[in-house]
């Protein structure tokens, strides 16, 4: 398991956290196809390297966060509020 | 000559897998022709699965309303009726317009025409005549519902009618139905001799041969007094055959069965089916198809292993053992290592139990050898090497419950058929329930299973105790055992065994297993595979198969296919042996555990998946903790007993917990994909399917739910409830 420093809470286990997954740019739903918004509903990159994802922290401070993580080492470069920059 | 020569075994090859299909298609999902009488609905509930047809007699004495009652309790309970539908008992074109509106309101989309005996009570004398009614009457909607219409075919002629009025009759119904059943046959040569002149005719009609269930004199008696002598002694008139139903021990279609089909194989048309007349004897003709569907299925393994191999391996027997160990000779590789080939027909990424057992099965069932299995470590070194080895098949959905099952099979027998210990012990799976709400998700499991011939029941706090007398099934429990569900078919197997024999198998049959050969990249032009690109030099091919897990989203990115999984490890453990204590494999779904003794004496304990994707396998003391906490809810004894390593293996989850199988919009480019946390024990049928797909260039329809388009179209699958928890 992993600790995941929360800007707000500090260094915290990962299982505090809501894992929500790789960040993908959302399609305007008013305007999107059938099609692009399930790509955006079920398809993922998956990598096997760095990725920007999202995380909650479900038993702290209840806060989105983007983080930055190596899928293979599972290195965290950073952790930011969500909104705050850096997502795709 | 060489050629002609491949090519008429080839032939022959391709000849003999479609009566094998042909004959377990037929025993697989047969039509059973049963009469309206009192209890029919009862012997068929009890005895008949859903995936037979069942179609209902019309009884000149008692009119078509039994015949109907009987066609809407059963569509009720969910069988697909064909109700018959007899000329000479339908009134008039208002009588033909109600019945056909009750059908249609039953859900019933099949009908069979016959003439039916007796006076016409009405204004059809004959089939036809009803025919052109309905067909008249499409205009106005009457049977515009339907989408099967049968009629019947006379192999053996008809004592009252001439031939060529019987083959005239049939062309005339030719355009108002889409199927032909044959009365009551017990020769495969006349019924093949009758389809080929009934095709010269011009009769191009899909037949079901109809053959006699298992019937013995009694019965038949009893049945003939019920309705009516006089019929049944026009009926022996006409069927002089049926009196040798009379010889004493009854009667077995077993013969004639294989006969049909090995006669009618080289045209899927010729039979389409099997129609079983069950005269009454219901449960005695289910009985009889089970036997003879796994009679088929075995005779599919013996076929199999007499095939020819390319080189030999020596045969593993105790015999073997004893040789080797009195000479001291060194045993032979198990599987060959070559240098790849500049092409195969085809490759396929993943030298796991799937990918091993796809290029078993593509080169014994379909005869494609020229087949290279590419592994970028060693073979079941992913997945299949690092799974919990419980196998099952008590799954939530009917469609789940086939598919394992079939995996189950093949599992049983793979010892056999592969020459290869697999060790597989069948021991039983319990699946324990803590709350009201699990047990009445079980109890749905249950019936489901048993619909599907699978055998599992819910049992009590008190029987799980017998079972397993190590379980803490107290009340005073933090999670208190309410009962479990109890699936005696489920055990445990050797994993790296299964993949060793799948790649010994494969190897003897020509496949080439290469290990330490890392696939770089796949080459795609024109939206079709042209080869992969590895660490061993390019190697090209035209089919080209995704069998990895873990690195599935990678591998289908080279191809430029987008795949909806996400990577996730999931984490085991294993203890130090002690003397065998836990007889059953056992399952918690609120505890989120399963564990089971290996024939070592170690006990295998799994868990859920990490909270969060990742391709690392590193374990993590987390999961250690919480799965020792979880195990000792479960057995307070084992507290000192102490783990000796733990591990993980990468899943790939789906969205809906399902597997992705199948083409992509790649062309020549296929997935089998996606198995989370569920993969080794659907390997053999997995494999089994993907062959066939490959082979035969179509979806087999037990994988055609697993596409994955169905993304796209929005149709996921609902295994999530039986297949997330309790591997």
């Amino acid at each position: 398991m992993i600790l995941l420093p929360c800007p707000w809470c500090g260094p915290r286990a990962a299982d505090e956290y809501a894992y929500l997954g790789e960040l993908t740019p959302r399609p305007d739903p008013q305007r999107a196809t059938r099609t692009e918004w399930r790509d955006y509903l079920y398809l993922r990159a998956n990598l096997a390297g760095w990725t920007t994802e999202r995380w909650y922290h479900r038993m702290g401070c209840r806060r989105y966060l983007t983080v930055q993580r190596h899928t293979v080492s599972n290195d965290v470069r950073s952790v930011a509020a969500a909104g705050s920059g850096g997502e795709p | 000559m060489t050629e002609t020569l491949s090519s008429a075994r080839e032939l022959s090859r391709a000849l003999e897998a479609m009566q094998r299909q042909l004959l377990e298609a037929a025993l697989r999902r047969p039509r059973y022709e049963v009469l309206p009488l009192d209890g029919t609905a009862d012997a068929v509930v009890d005895h008949v699965p859903r995936e037979v047809t069942v179609t209902v007699t019309a009884s000149p004495r008692r009119g078509m309303e039994p015949t109907l009652a009987l066609s809407e309790s059963l569509a009720r309970q969910g069988y697909r009726v064909v109700p018959h539908l007899a000329a000479r008992l339908v009134i008039d074109e208002s009588h033909l317009r109600d019945m056909l509106c009750r059908i249609s309101e039953a859900g019933i989309r099949d009908i069979f025409v016959i003439a039916g005996d007796g006076e016409p009570a009405g204004v059809f004398p004959d089939s036809l005549r009803l025919l052109s009614a309905l067909r008249e009457g499409q205009g106005d909607g009457l049977g515009q519902h339907l989408e099967q219409v049968g009629v019947a075919g006379y192999p053996e002629g008809h004592p009252d009618v001439s031939d060529a009025q019987l083959t005239r009759a049939l062309l005339a119904k030719q355009p108002s139905s889409t199927y032909l059943v044959t009365q009551l046959c017990f020769s495969a040569r006349t019924v093949s001799a009758w389809v080929d002149r009934m095709r010269a005719a011009g009769v191009s009609l899909p037949v079901y041969p109809g053959v006699a269930g298992v019937v013995d004199q009694r019965k038949l008696l009893r049945v003939a007094q019920r309705i009516g002598v006089g019929q049944s002694v026009r009926f022996l008139r006409k069927h002089h055959g049926l009196l040798r139903l009379l010889s004493p021990g009854g009667y077995r279609p077993d013969g004639l069965v294989r006969e049909l089909a090995s006669r009618l194989a080289p045209s899927a048309d010729d039979m389409a089916g099997l129609h079983v007349y069950t005269l009454g004897a219901v449960a005695a003709t289910e009985r009889w198809r089970r036997e003879a569907l796994e009679q088929t299925l075995e005779a599919v393994d013996r076929h199999r292993s007499r095939r020819r191999r390319v080189a030999p391996p020596s045969r593993y027997s105790a015999l073997a053992l004893v040789r080797h160990g009195v000479t001291g000779q060194a045993w032979p590789r198990a599987w060959d290592r070559h240098e790849p080939r500049d092409g195969y027909d085809v490759v396929i990424v993943g030298g796991g139990v799937h990918g091993l057992a796809t290029a078993y099965y593509l080169a014994t069932n379909h005869g494609i050898d020229n087949v290279a299995v590419l592994e970028k470590s060693y073979i079941g070194s992913g997945g299949s090497g690092r799974n919990t080895a419980i196998l099952r098949s008590n799954y939530l959905t009917a469609e789940g419950v086939q598919f394992y099952d079939r995996s189950l099979q093949l599992y049983r027998r793979l010892a056999e058929e592969l020459n290869f210990n697999v060790m597989f012990s069948r021991r039983g799976h319990l699946t324990l329930a803590h709350s009201d709400a699990s047990l009445r998700t079980m109890r749905w499991r249950a019936e489901v299973n048993k619909l599907s011939g699978v055998d599992s029941e819910v049992i009590d706090a008190d029987e799980v105790q017998r079972l397993v007398p190590y379980l803490d099934t107290s009340t005073a429990a933090r999670y208190p055992i309410l009962g479990a569900l109890y699936h005696p078919p489920g055990g445990i197997i050797r994993h790296d065994a299964v993949v060793w024999g799948y790649a010994r198998a494969a190897s003897a049959f020509g496949v080439h297993v290469h290990q330490d050969t890392e696939v770089t990249g796949i080459d795609v032009n024109d939206g079709r595979v042209r080869g992969v690109q590895t660490t061993r030099g390019p190697i090209a091919a035209p089919i080209v198969v995704n069998a990895t897990a873990g690195w599935s989203s990678l591998i289908s990115a080279m191809a430029g296919v987008r795949m909806p999984v996400q990577t996730f490890p999931l984490q085991a453990a294993v203890t130090e042996p002690v003397r065998p204590f836990l007889h059953t494999v056992v399952v918690s779904g609120t505890l989120h555990v399963y564990m089971s003794q290996t024939a070592r004496g170690e006990i295998v304990f799994g868990a859920s998946v990490d909270p969060f994707a990742s391709y690392s396998t590193r374990g993590s003391l987390d999961f250690l903790e919480g799965l020792a906490s979880h195990v000792l809810e479960l057995m307070p004894s084992l507290a000192t007993l102490r783990v000796l390593r733990q591990w993980a293996g990468l899943c790939d989850m789906t969205p809906d917990f399902a597997p992705i199988m199948g083409r992509t919009h790649v062309e020549g480019f296929l997935v089998d994909v996606g198995w989370g946390t569920y993969g080794f024990k659907a390997g053999p049928v997995s494999g089994e399917a993907m062959a066939e797909c490959i082979a035969t260039g179509r979806t087999p329809e037990l994988i055609s739910a697993f596409g994955l388009h169905r993304f796209a179209e929005g149709e996921l699958v609902g295994e999530k409830g039986a297949a997330a928890v309790g591997h």
